[in-house]
């Protein structure tokens, strides 16, 4: 069966960007409808701003469809997606002075053995919880990977990829960003 | 839902916003390995020449050695090169930092193996007295660029 025949559930994102590429453009409408709620909500962890976080959507989408012929189909397409929003929404930040983002972290320079070895005894459902609440109150540093770990669902590899760190950076500021949100989490809760 | 999106598949459909040929990337990624190889090449220059000073000045440099004083050896010290090379390996440590074989481990392991490469290029370079000849090489055409830089400094000689 050819890949354009498939329903639209069962296609994959790189077998659409595939046609897209073969110059089926229309095809583009399917990314933006499966990802312009997702990235409109990662932008919105972000900016509070409407007009701002539409324009960076706006902007992600523009880029990805302006380059989507450099994308190679072996890699997945969302983490090459949320790599586009990432550095769209790093770059307004910077460009605003909304936020202080280091040029360089020191984190990524040296191996961490402090990677997740006791994944049960995190409870996912509490954390997702915390992060809805308390996430506005961590550095984007550790707000972003426990967003992409625990919102968007990414592995540690895949947000290696989009954020372009270290795998055992992922995992250290993971275990720091859950720390941190637990005592703002709590702090919140006495207050 | 903002309709920017509905405005995206407009704008696609009527040609307005267009996708960049592929050639262009194929292009930009030759070019920009272009830029890192030479980066590369600059960076061994760089290093293999101050081992080349050191060398060929029985590494007299030093004010141990030397026995002239830390004054004359912050005077005579190669601190052009020196800083040079140091500048390009941290700018093709950001640069290679792209691909993702790089940036998935840890920085210093791409540091370490950039110098790594540049120690054994300085140790051929050093074998095959390559600085040595090249100046000859720039006396006898026109290099004015690359004449001054050696110039500037003693006369490797092997």
């Amino acid at each position: 069966m050819a890949a354009n025949s498939l329903p639209d559930e069962v296609q994959t994102d790189e077998a659409i960007v595939d046609q897209i590429q073969q110059g089926q453009n229309e095809l583009f409408g399917k990314l933006l409808d499966r990802y312009q709620p997702k990235i409109t909500r990662y932008a919105g962890r972000f900016l509070s701003d409407a007009d701002d976080r539409n324009d960076i959507v706006q902007e992600t989408f523009i880029k990805a469809y302006r380059n989507i012929e450099s994308f190679d189909t072996k890699r997945k397409f969302s983490s090459w997606l949320y790599r586009i929003a990432h550095n769209e929404c790093i770059n307004f930040l910077k460009k605003k002075k909304l936020e202080k983002i280091p040029f360089f972290d020191l984190d990524v320079l040296f191996p961490h053995i402090s990677r997740e070895k006791h994944q049960e005894e995190v409870n996912t459902e509490q954390i997702k919880e915390m992060v809805d609440t308390s996430m506005g109150k961590l550095d984007v540093k550790y707000r972003e990977p426990l967003l992409l770990y625990y919102i968007e669902g990414f592995d540690y590899k895949e947000i290696s990829d989009i954020l372009r760190i270290p795998v055992d950076t992922v995992g250290m500021r993971l275990t720091r960003g859950r720390k941190l949100l637990k005592k703002h989490y709590q702090d919140s809760l006495t207050d | 839902m903002d309709n920017k999106p509905k405005n995206i598949l407009a704008n696609i459909e009527s040609g307005e916003l267009k996708k960049r040929p592929k050639w262009q990337f194929v292009l930009q990624t030759c070019l920009i390995a272009l830029g890192e190889a030479v980066l590369f090449a600059v960076a061994i220059f760089l290093i293999s020449f101050v081992f080349e000073l050191l060398v060929s000045a029985n590494f007299s440099f030093f004010p141990h050695v030397a026995g002239q004083g830390f004054g004359f050896y912050l005077q005579m010290f190669p601190w052009v090169p020196v800083f040079g090379g140091l500048l390009l390996i941290i700018i093709l440590g950001f640069i290679f930092n792209k691909y993702s074989f790089v940036y998935r481990k840890p920085l210093i392991y791409l540091l370490l193996g950039i110098i790594a490469v540049i120690a054994v290029a300085t140790f051929i370079i050093h074998i095959t007295s390559f600085h040595d000849r090249f100046y000859r090489y720039t006396t006898q055409h026109r290099f004015p660029i690359i004449r001054q830089f050696y110039g500037q400094y003693r006369v490797p000689q092997k």
